[in-house]
């Protein structure tokens, strides 16, 4: 393989694209020739320039354009953020939980009611002086 | 500890109307969209243009979506759609590489004493777009080549190819300087 070829192999050994099977061959080329290995450092050299780049500076403009534009295809027609009208969700849910639970606690009620009523009842003996004579 | 919601689970949203989903990805990743946008049109009201479009798209087409796990690639090839857009808007040139990699010829006199990092900076806005674009997915976005190629419309081995002169080209302006 020419030192083209191994730079070639270099690059995607970089990027994580080169079969595991051949990084030893690579490996083993770059310790042996001073050109690879210059194009090694390099590339390293351009890969931290690159990434230690600080952020470039961005305006805040688009920001209201991009969120207002969501709000008006999620069909939110009035002038509510996105944020109140969840919040506006979130409210409604949480009362209809609340009306759920009550009427399955007024079930279970009802049915503890029923239950009683249908058993023999067990009242105390009316008290002789309260029974009428025949 | 409050768990962040995965893209995948934005994007189902997203697919709901929810407009907090698709503003909660736009602040995930305006910044990533916004400097790839930057870098390759070299314009700052243009690459918010750019931007401010990407996400529009991605709001208008989210339901074609059928893989959310390529969501970041496919996003990508909305930034890149509307970039190139602009440049045929602006331009007459095609964009079309030819051999050499570099749009401007002369740099030596700008560089002389630039830091490193500025130094690669200028060097990379130089680069032609075909060969600038591939560069700044793989380093930025450590994007795999098949999800560059992908984004670009491009073959493996030709994103292989130009990953590889972008480096040479970069290394041999570096040289001096290192």
């Amino acid at each position: 393989m020419s030192c083209e070829e191994y730079q070639q192999q270099v690059s995607k050994l970089l990027d994580n694209a080169l079969e595991k099977s051949k990084a030893p061959e690579v490996f083993g080329h770059l310790g042996g020739c001073e050109r690879c290995r210059d194009f090694f450092e390099s590339t390293m050299h351009i890969r931290l320039a690159m990434r230690s780049a600080g952020s470039l500076p961005m305006s805040t403009a688009m920001d209201a354009k991009v969120l207002q534009f969501a709000v008006a295809q999620s069909g939110g027609a009035d002038d509510r953020g996105p944020v109140q009208r969840l919040g506006q969700h979130r409210s409604l849910r949480s009362r209809i939980s609340t009306l759920a639970l009550l009427i399955m606690v007024t079930l279970f009620i009802g049915l503890l009611f029923s239950v009683n009523i249908d058993k023999p009842s067990q009242a105390e003996p009316v008290p002789q002086e309260l029974v009428q004579p025949r | 500890m409050i768990e962040q919601n995965s893209d995948v689970q934005l994007i189902h949203r997203m697919q709901l109307d929810d407009s907090r989903a698709l503003a909660e990805l736009y602040s995930r990743y305006k910044r990533s969209v916004y400097e790839y946008c930057f870098r390759l049109l070299q314009d700052r009201q243009n690459a918010e243009d750019a931007t401010q479009n990407t996400f529009i798209k991605v709001q208008q087409s989210i339901r074609e979506l059928r893989n959310p796990e390529s969501f970041k690639a496919w996003m990508f090839t909305i930034a890149r759609n509307e970039v190139y857009a602009h440049v045929r808007r602006s331009r007459s040139n095609g964009l079309e590489g030819h051999e050499d990699v570099w749009e401007v010829e002369s740099l030596h006199e700008a560089f002389v004493h630039q830091e490193q990092a500025e130094l690669v900076q200028k060097l990379l806005a130089q680069l032609k777009p075909e060969y600038r674009e591939v560069l700044l997915l793989v380093e930025y976005e450590q994007l795999s080549y098949a999800d560059i190629a992908s984004i670009t419309g491009s073959t493996l081995s030709s994103v292989e190819s130009r990953i590889f002169k972008a480096r040479k080209a970069l290394a041999k302006k570096l040289k001096p300087y290192l």
